[in-house]
């Protein structure tokens, strides 16, 4: 007993430094796939303040840009919009139809901050628990798909983008045959992705548009995400690995949409509990 | 006095940190963390665990800042730990040193080694955490840059807060 104090006496500098490490360590270990604690994360209030602080000065310097894009997306979906109103003329006069629950519905937030390039990857939204933003929930940028909200601070979040070394993937489909894939990322750049599981007779070339599946409850179907930039199938392997380059542009991603998809999830889980 | 004047020093580095430098992304290889230069300044007056507390809570305040719980607080635990010897080694005379670490107070050709080489384990440390064994060579390079760009703004710091 003498001994052992006469020893943490003697090392007690060292003995402080392997604790602080060993607690280091548990922190990695728990936070390896994304940031789990929202203290210890960028949706810490007063964390996130700083870089809100930041954009705001920082977003004066980009406006034509972010206009300019706002714009774009606003002629896109308003060629939409005239076409679904068209189509929804046309199928008036063919078929009494009741409008679907509008299943989702959107919660626009501002990107705050960004880190990109490295290998883990993620950005901070400026909305957070209190605007009903969850875990889980999908994120959509002016034209593509842009990641998923992975931790939720009271006005703050962290979105850990497609682009990000975390092992979730994106469920897919091939815009002209439907065929299905997963969308993840090579760890190298942020402006392409990797879409696999795709059999190898299946019809392949470049330019062709991906889109999001609809299988996951995440996205909703048919949310552009990239076109095919080249395919190529390993040796040895049945599936095409097929690099994408993405609609979405990180560098110039300003504005975002979170996906509340609530209706959908509960509409799910009530089918699940009855079929049990 | 001397602490209050650390303590500021630490506030504008940190600023400096993460709203300027980790905005700066000119290529996922160029991280560099200015911030060190806090712990390599400070003091050795205190009792060495307060030391290695400091560092570990320095390192926190970064990881919330990063959304790297724990990576940082590991790194700048260890260079805490390393500092002193390091210090030791370098100064000749036995009086024990009261200001702060400096061109001024160890020389330049000293303060520039001891700066290289914690730095170096401070970033191979951070990269080495953050990667795991993802892509060595990457997590390499991205150390060898990184070291460069901080150990440049580091000694940069010096030379402008001597005049």
């Amino acid at each position: 007993m003498q001994n052992l104090l006469k020893f943490i006496q003697k090392h007690n500098n060292f003995l402080v430094f392997i604790l602080l490490e060993i607690v280091a360590l548990l922190l990695i270990v728990q936070n390896t796939a994304y940031p789990k604690s929202t203290l210890l994360s960028t949706c810490n209030s007063f964390v996130a303040w700083h870089y809100e602080v930041e954009n705001t000065i920082v977003s004066y310097f980009r406006l034509k840009e972010d206009n300019e894009q706002l714009q774009q997306e606003n002629a896109m979906l308003r060629n939409q919009l005239v076409l679904y109103a068209n189509e929804r003329e046309r199928l008036k006069e063919q078929v009494t139809y009741r409008y679907a629950n509008l299943q989702h519905h959107f919660i626009p937030a501002k990107v705050i901050q960004m880190q990109t390039g490295g290998v883990k990857n993620y950005i901070t939204i400026n909305k957070g628990a209190r605007d009903g933003i969850a875990e889980g929930m999908g994120v959509l940028g002016p034209i593509g798909v842009v990641g998923v909200v992975s931790t939720v601070g009271q006005q703050f979040s962290v979105v850990i983008p497609v682009t990000s070394n975390t092992g979730f993937g994106v469920s897919c489909r091939m815009q002209k045959n439907n065929k299905i894939g997963t969308l993840r990322w090579d760890n190298k750049d942020d402006s392409h992705a990797i879409l696999i599981d795709i059999e190898s007779h299946v019809d392949v070339q470049p330019g062709d548009i991906i889109l999001t599946s609809g299988l996951s409850e995440t996205f909703p179907e048919n949310i552009p995400v990239g076109v095919v930039e080249d395919a190529v199938v390993k040796d040895g392997e049945a599936t095409w690995t097929i690099r994408v380059k993405l609609y979405t542009d990180f560098s110039k991603l300003s504005y975002v949409q979170v996906i509340d998809n609530d209706i959908v999830s509960k509409e799910l889980e009530q089918l699940r509990s009855e079929m049990d | 006095m001397k602490w209050i004047k650390q303590l500021i020093r630490f506030i504008i580095v940190l600023l400096l940190q993460v709203l300027l430098i980790n905005n700066l992304q000119i290529s996922g290889l160029c991280h560099p963390y200015l911030y060190v230069v806090c712990l390599l300044m400070m003091p050795i007056t205190l009792p060495r665990w307060v030391d290695l507390l400091i560092g570990a809570l320095v390192g926190l305040v970064i990881d919330a800042f990063c959304n790297s719980a724990g990576v940082h607080m590991a790194a700048c635990t260890l260079i805490m730990l390393i500092r002193p010897y390091q210090i030791e080694r370098m100064v000749v005379e036995s009086e024990r040193l009261t200001d702060e670490i400096g061109f001024s107070s160890i020389g330049p050709s000293s303060f520039s080694i001891y700066a290289a080489l914690l730095i170096v384990i401070h970033h191979a440390m951070v990269f080495f955490l953050t990667n795991w064994f993802h892509s060595f060579l990457f997590t390499l390079l991205q150390i060898a840059i990184s070291s460069i760009v901080t150990y440049g703004l580091v000694i940069g710091y010096e030379f402008i807060r001597k005049k």
